[in-house]
């Protein structure tokens, strides 16, 4: 009988842990170049009542996180230092505690005329440098793959970055991510300039997720109280005397 | 439940972005406004477990890992120069600027500002100044009996003097560019000042290279697009009701364990 509250209860757990993913997912909705984060179960068949006859006893642990990679839309704000990505790859950022990468392509310029992010970590070129403009010299223009031109003149290329595997990358927050892995820069899509690629999350989805979340704790919870009725019901009837 | 406190941060950051939009809409017909966008990023993640931890006996590790953010913020808002469209008013004294810069106007207190606002008029004793009546830098003066202003469009201001068949120079304007224009701090009544993001003022004559041309008898409109701006009211709008919405699940599912009976 306890098996069954522990169960459940390791249900709810992840449920809650799956409603938190699924609250950063909708609180991002809005954020520049976020990747929307998915949650999956395990089971665990747990080990520990070994007795000759007892029946394993299966709980639900800890969910994988792992993010959705696919490309948000792109929104058009016709500021010419905002950048997306059409396809594979990430912008490099230059930042104190070393390479990050993000999709989030809204850029400025510091005082010394170097590209940033809004957080002033350098943005780099294909060959790990930074990316200095000059206003005066003329508008700036990129075209597809990523080389930005003044005046007609080439004066850097963007990095996009591209890796073997995505799931090396790692959330560290401000819409960027880390990685142990070093990605190859190349021409990998196209570059637009006056867009930002938006959340990839879908509000439709992660509501329903969420609706289903729901639904499922209170399930979980409708297992406990049952048990513990059953629990209830069995000790006022052992210790019926008459 | 951390999803409480992330539902809050966003709902903060969609309340951020109706402020903005709705400054926009609200200066849809100021001269000269650049509109402004809010931007936001994701905060920290808990790393409950890290991609590759291992998994069981054998040595197998985890491809994904456990990473649940903890929500977003406001990362900036910042303005987008983009050239607003440029309305005829006739008026010898409304300066548009087309391309780059900004005019250069003197605060009560000596310091510096900068305005695309070109809307102009005359001082009491002749200076052309702004409409809270703030003269221009370098300061022009127009003789009270001058007829028929003429700016050109690398902004040599020159009048007709009753009396005299040719144009009388007055003075020449000038305009100031900025490294990072984004930078420049708002201090509302149209003006704008420089900050260490901004960089130094670049300072120069109508027309040279990098700088914008003088429109005379033309305002700068804002460059707000209506539409652009009531579809991104909706959508901050659906998506504070939707994290009002994790807030309220959280709730029904914390009352689901309140409600159990001992």
């Amino acid at each position: 009988m306890e098996n069954a509250i522990t169960t459940a209860l390791s249900k709810q757990l992840i449920l809650s842990r799956a409603l938190d993913v699924a609250a950063n997912n909708i609180a991002n909705q809005t954020t520049a170049g976020f990747k929307a984060e998915r949650s999956d179960f395990r089971e665990y068949i747990s080990t520990i009542a070994t007795n000759e006859g007892d029946r394993d006893v299966s709980l639900v642990i800890d969910p994988d996180t792992f993010t959705d990679f696919s490309a948000g839309g792109l929104d058009a704000t016709n500021a010419p230092l905002d950048f997306a990505i059409d396809g594979d790859g990430y912008f490099g950022l230059e930042t104190q505690t070393g390479r990050q990468y993000t999709r989030d392509g809204n850029f400025q310029l510091n005082s010394f005329g170097e590209l940033t992010n809004r957080n002033g970590d350098l943005v780099i070129d294909d060959n790990g440098g930074p990316i200095l403009i000059n206003p005066d010299l003329g508008p700036l223009l990129v075209s597809n793959d990523g080389e930005l031109q003044q005046d007609g003149t080439p004066i850097a290329r963007i990095g996009v970055f591209v890796f073997d595997d995505n799931r090396s990358l790692r959330r560290v927050g401000d819409n960027n991510f880390a990685s142990n892995d070093t990605p190859e820069a190349k021409q990998s899509g196209r570059i637009h300039q006056g867009f930002i690629e938006t959340s990839n999350v879908e509000p439709i989805r992660a509501m329903t997720d969420m609706i289903e979340i729901l639904r499922a704790y209170e399930a979980a919870g409708q297992v406990i109280a049952t048990s513990s009725d059953l629990a209830r019901e069995a000790v006022q009837r052992l210790t019926r005397t008459t | 439940m951390g999803a409480l406190n992330t539902a809050a941060t966003g709902m903060l950051a969609q309340q951020r972005n109706v402020e903005v939009i709705s400054n926009n809409i609200a200066n849809l017909n100021t001269v000269g406004f650049k509109r402004q966008r809010a931007e936001f990023q994701d905060l920290l993640y808990q790393t409950i477990e890290r991609p590759g931890a291992i998994s069981s006996e054998s040595g197998s590790v985890t491809p994904n890992g456990v990473q649940i953010g903890t929500g977003v913020r406001t990362g900036s808002v910042y303005r987008i120069i983009e050239q607003g469209n440029v309305n005829a008013t006739g008026n010898d004294l409304d300066l548009a600027i087309s391309g780059r810069g900004l005019f250069r106007v003197t605060l009560p207190d000596g310091d510096d500002a900068y305005t695309r606002a070109g809307n102009f008029a005359l001082s009491p004793t002749g200076e052309i100044v702004t409409e809270d009546g703030l003269e221009i830098s370098p300061g022009i003066t127009i003789p009270d009996d001058a007829i028929d202003i003429s700016i050109s469009d690398t902004g040599v201001v020159e009048a007709r003097i009753p009396g005299d068949d040719d144009l009388t120079e007055l003075g020449q304007l000038e305009l100031v560019t900025f490294f990072n224009e984004s930078g420049l701090e708002s201090i509302g009544d149209n003006l704008l000042l420089q900050t260490a993001a901004s960089g130094e003022p670049v300072i120069g004559t109508p027309g040279e290279i990098g700088f914008g041309t003088i429109l005379q008898g033309f305002i700068e409109t804002s460059n707000v697009d209506p539409v652009q701006e009531i579809t991104a009211l909706i959508a901050a709008q659906r998506a504070y009701e939707m994290n009002a919405r994790v807030i309220e699940t959280a709730d029904q599912m914390m009352s689901v364990n309140a409600n159990l009976q001992s």
